[in-house]
């Protein structure tokens, strides 16, 4: 049973630039969480200070409301993965798993037993005897997973895990971590900055931008209703549309295009709408344009369209009479529209 | 949070042991006028480092000693540079092969070095080869200031160049290769590649600068080379000889039966190097951290 | 090509005395040593004798053999002792930062600086009362003053190498500082572990001026070996004899060479001493 509160949480090396900006958040007991943003944003930060790896500028972590101010990190019953696996290079693959036990002198498992056991789990028995330059990095990585599960923690730390590892072992390791975190029902929290790892293994995500956690909710939340214009472009591939529009009572104006929504405001707003909500037709639609030019994603395309100057992309299936220069209407619910005003925060 | 300072104990301890409490116990013997013929622990004040600072050989022997040190830095500084790149430039089997060479003279006690660049060692070699060899009809004269300031350098430069070398090896194993790769891409030559990539790396790097100041600390007590050539040029009993380092002249007094052993006075004069020592040391971690900001 | 060059000039004076400790025969119209090489080749004459005459004069006079025991027991046990105290401070020095860290860098990098002549009769006097005159134990205690400097900055930045994950994966595991140092630092650092105590011993084999103080006819080292028969010959001569001189040196340098060549792949990366992480 671990929850964590973060609160007021700061961290800055000098003083003068802040990584970590008074960050509030909780986590729930058994949770996975996923700290979601793009290089910089202070995501290793926050989670190394749940580790107690860093110590706070100011502010405070809690477990189970007990402040872990005094506490070092191998006392916060925390087990943490690293981006680049930290295996012990002098050590097999028996030993670096048994390391946790053998370490803080637990008697009451059977270290040999457990590695066992885990290294089963993980699908790396053969591999106990190896040291890990003999290793992959997809093993290696399952060998950090070892080592971190065995001794039970109380909370799981995942910094980037994936992320040495290539596009084809990602979608396998993502796999085995969510089986993994079924099984264990272990409070987790996992920094990324790929989203589709968010997306996929998370309850809850929190995205954070130059060391603020700007939003925290469930994937769909963040996906449908993001809070902040950034975050529509920065999850979903391909990203939200941003288009600039000019407000009316009951207008949105795009150059001389215009769309009916009510709405009670004024002014230059951005519109936010996601490529798959658009669809495309020769005749009859909210607004039209000209085709630039078309992606071709595998199952489905992206066609860029221009429209009023404005560049939007559409997410479509079938473009079997449509050509570069073709002029065509594009139609969307208007329901899907996300209104973000000139700072890019959402609304109504 | 947790940090192990039991583990510094036994460092600590031994720093007191062996490092603070002699010199502390030496600094207030030369407070006194302790000497073998008169071993009283009288204190006089300052007296003996009064009248170190208006002796005239002592002075002498630190204006050579500053000389000598400066020099011969520079001078492992330069060569060992320049050994590093012929290292790294060179096919990888032979840079085994010559690394291990050159690193040869460390092992060398300073005292061989002496001998071994000694004028009638290497110089007869030389000057045979100059005057005859070559039929250039000119030879090296040995007992020129010029020519015995130079080899002292030489000396010390040899033992220690490889050290240098060393540090710059590494310093230069961490320079990225896109920098040259860029560099080439740009057409430079590989004096401009040299300028302004490899040497500024060099010079910058902390590692240089611990090397430096620790040759430096080990350069002031400089002993065997210039004692050998003070015999060389037969002034071996003459104190504040123009080849005397402090650290000569130091022993000079000590084993000479002119004086009457004044050991206060040599403890006094070794502790002024000390001071002498650290103050240049700090002067040069500052300087050099003004460099680097 | 400047390579080659550059070999040559390391290697040129050694063979010169390597080679008159073998004296060579000299032709008669130059007085110097190793010209014969030359002027042998623009002359045409003289002949190359070669003697071990020497190398045995010098075993035998010198009684290298106990030279070279005291010389290797007195490193060793002096290295030994700054590497069991510098080890652990070389581990907390590089992990972590405390008031007062500054202070002990200094002090250890200002140990080295201390010369023979500024705490000389302090322990001549302490090693008089407490009998460790020429004695090994003395002898070992003295060299701390360089060796502990040595291996406690070297290794300082041998530990500072390894990569910050691995400790901290070590910590979070539950290791203590000692665990981690045991089964971790030290492991991952055993290059740089020796390339240091090399470097350490190397520099206390050819130390003089504590040997020549400090020890007497029991614990008399190789480098008082060499320096003594470079004074014998100058006060009985007032010149240098140097074939004996030659001799006497190869055989000292020789297990110093042999130890310095054997780490030198190591002594490169630990002599960068930690500075720059």
């Amino acid at each position: 049973m671990t929850s964590i509160r973060l609160k007021l949480l700061s961290k800055s090396f000098n003083n003068k630039i802040f990584a970590v900006s008074d960050v509030n958040l909780e986590i729930n007991d058994k949770e996975f969480l996923v700290i979601l943003g793009p290089s910089g944003s202070g995501k290793s930060s926050l989670l190394r200070l749940i580790a107690g790896l860093e110590e706070p500028t100011s502010g405070d972590v809690f477990f189970n409301s007990k402040n872990m101010k005094e506490v070092p990190p191998r006392n916060r019953d925390v087990s943490m993965v690293f981006q680049n696996f930290a295996l012990f290079p002098n050590m097999t693959v028996f030993d670096n798993i048994a390391f946790p036990l053998v370490a803080s002198e637990n008697n009451k498992l059977d270290v040999n037993n457990e590695v066992k056991r885990i290294s089963s789990l993980l699908k790396i028995e053969d591999l106990l005897e190896r040291k890990p330059s003999e290793l992959s990095g997809g093993e290696q990585q399952r060998v950090a997973l070892g080592r971190a599960i065995i001794k039970q923690p109380k909370v799981f730390l995942m910094d980037e895990p994936l992320s040495n590892l290539d596009a084809a072992l990602r979608a396998e390791l993502r796999t085995e971590i969510k089986k993994l975190r079924d099984k264990l029902q272990v409070t987790t929290v996992y920094v990324t900055h790929d989203q589709t790892e968010a997306m996929t293994m998370a309850d809850r995500i929190a995205i954070i931008k130059d060391g603020k956690v700007i939003q925290v909710g469930t994937p769909e939340e963040i996906y449908n209703n993001p809070t902040h214009s950034w975050i529509g472009s920065f999850i979903g591939s391909p990203p939200m549309n941003l288009i600039k529009v000019q407000a009316d009572s009951n207008l949105l104006n795009i150059g001389s295009q215009k769309i009916d929504f009510n709405n009670s405001l004024s002014g230059s707003i951005v519109m936010g709408l996601r490529p798959e909500n658009i669809t495309v037709a020769k005749q009859g639609g909210k607004l039209h344009g000209t085709i630039l030019f078309f992606e071709y994603l595998g199952d489905s395309k992206i066609i860029t369209v221009n429209i009023e100057d404005e560049l939007i992309k559409i997410k479509v299936f079938d473009t079997a009479d449509l050509s570069i220069g073709d002029k065509i209407f594009i139609d969307f619910n208007v329901g899907d529209i996300r209104l973000f005003n000139a700072n890019g925060n959402s609304m109504k | 949070m947790k940090i192990p300072y039991v583990f510094l104990i036994p460092s600590l301890f031994i720093i007191f042991l062996v490092g603070i409490g002699p010199v502390l116990q030496s600094f207030l013997l030369s407070l006194s006028e302790f000497s073998l013929f008169n071993p009283s622990m009288r204190p006089v004040g300052f007296h003996n480092y009064i009248a170190l600072l208006t002796d005239s050989i002592f002075w002498r022997a630190i204006q050579v000693t500053l000389f000598l040190v400066i020099g011969s830095v520079l001078l492992e500084l330069a060569a060992g540079i320049f050994l590093a790149l012929l290292v790294t430039n060179s096919g990888s089997r032979s840079k085994r092969v010559f690394s291990s060479i050159f690193i040869i003279p460390i092992a060398i006690a300073p005292i061989v070095t002496g001998i071994l660049w000694s004028p009638n060692s290497v110089f007869d070699d030389l000057n045979t080869l100059l005057y005859y060899g070559l039929s250039l009809g000119v030879y090296v004269d040995t007992s020129l200031p010029v020519v015995y300031y130079s080899l002292i350098m030489i000396s010390d430069a040899y033992i220690w160049a490889p050290l240098f070398m060393l540090v710059t090896v590494a310093i230069i194993s961490t320079i990225p290769k896109e920098l040259y790769e860029a560099a080439d891409v740009m057409g430079s030559s590989s004096w401009t590649k040299f300028k302004k990539i490899t040497f500024p790396a060099i010079i910058t790097s902390p590692i240089i600068v611990v090397t430096l100041l620790l040759r430096i600390a080990d350069a002031f007590r400089m002993f065997e080379v210039p004692y050998a050539w003070s015999f060389w040029l037969g002034q071996d009993s003459v104190l504040g000889a123009p080849v005397d380092t402090v650290s000569v002249l130091m022993w000079k007094m000590f084993s000479s039966t002119l004086y009457d052993f004044p050991i206060a006075q040599i403890t006094a004069m070794a502790i002024v190097l000390l001071i002498i020592t650290l103050v240049t040391c700090s002067l040069v971690l500052k300087r050099y951290s003004n460099i680097l900001e | 090509m400047l390579l080659v060059a550059a070999a040559l000039w390391v290697l040129w004076p050694l063979s010169i005395m390597v080679e008159e400790g073998f004296r060579v025969d000299i032709g008669p119209l130059f007085s110097g040593r190793g010209a014969s090489f030359i002027g042998e080749f623009f002359q045409g004459q003289g002949g190359i004798r070669f003697s071990t005459i020497e190398y045995v004069k010098a075993l035998r006079v010198e009684a290298y053999p106990r030279l070279l025991v005291n010389s290797v027991i007195i490193a060793g046990s002096s290295v030994l002792v700054a590497a069991l105290a510098g080890v652990p401070a070389a581990f907390t020095l590089a992990l972590y930062n405390f008031r007062g860290k500054a202070w002990i860098t200094y002090s250890l990098l200002a140990l080295r600086t201390i010369s023979p002549f500024a705490v000389l009769l302090p322990f001549f006097i302490i090693y008089g009362r407490l009998g460790l005159f020429d004695t090994y134990r003395g002898m070992a205690i003295v060299y701390l003053i360089i060796n502990l400097p040595v291996l406690t900055l070297m290794m300082r930045g041998f530990f500072k190498d390894i990569p910050k994950e691995i400790y901290e994966a070590a910590f979070i595991s539950g290791a203590s500082n000692s665990y981690v140092l045991r089964k971790i630092a030290l492991p991952l650092a055993l290059p740089g572990l020796a390339a240091a105590a090399v470097f350490a011993f190397v520099g206390t084999w050819n130390e003089f001026f504590y040997a020549l103080f400090l020890t007497g006819t029991v614990t008399k080292t190789v480098s008082r070996g060499v320096w003594s028969g470079f004074s014998e010959s100058i006060e009985s001569f007032k010149i240098l004899e140097f074939d004996e001189l030659n001799a006497g040196g190869t055989l000292a340098i020789i297990p110093a060479i042999i130890l310095a060549l054997a780490v030198q792949k190591y002594l490169a990366r630990g002599l960068t001493l930690g500075a720059a992480k």
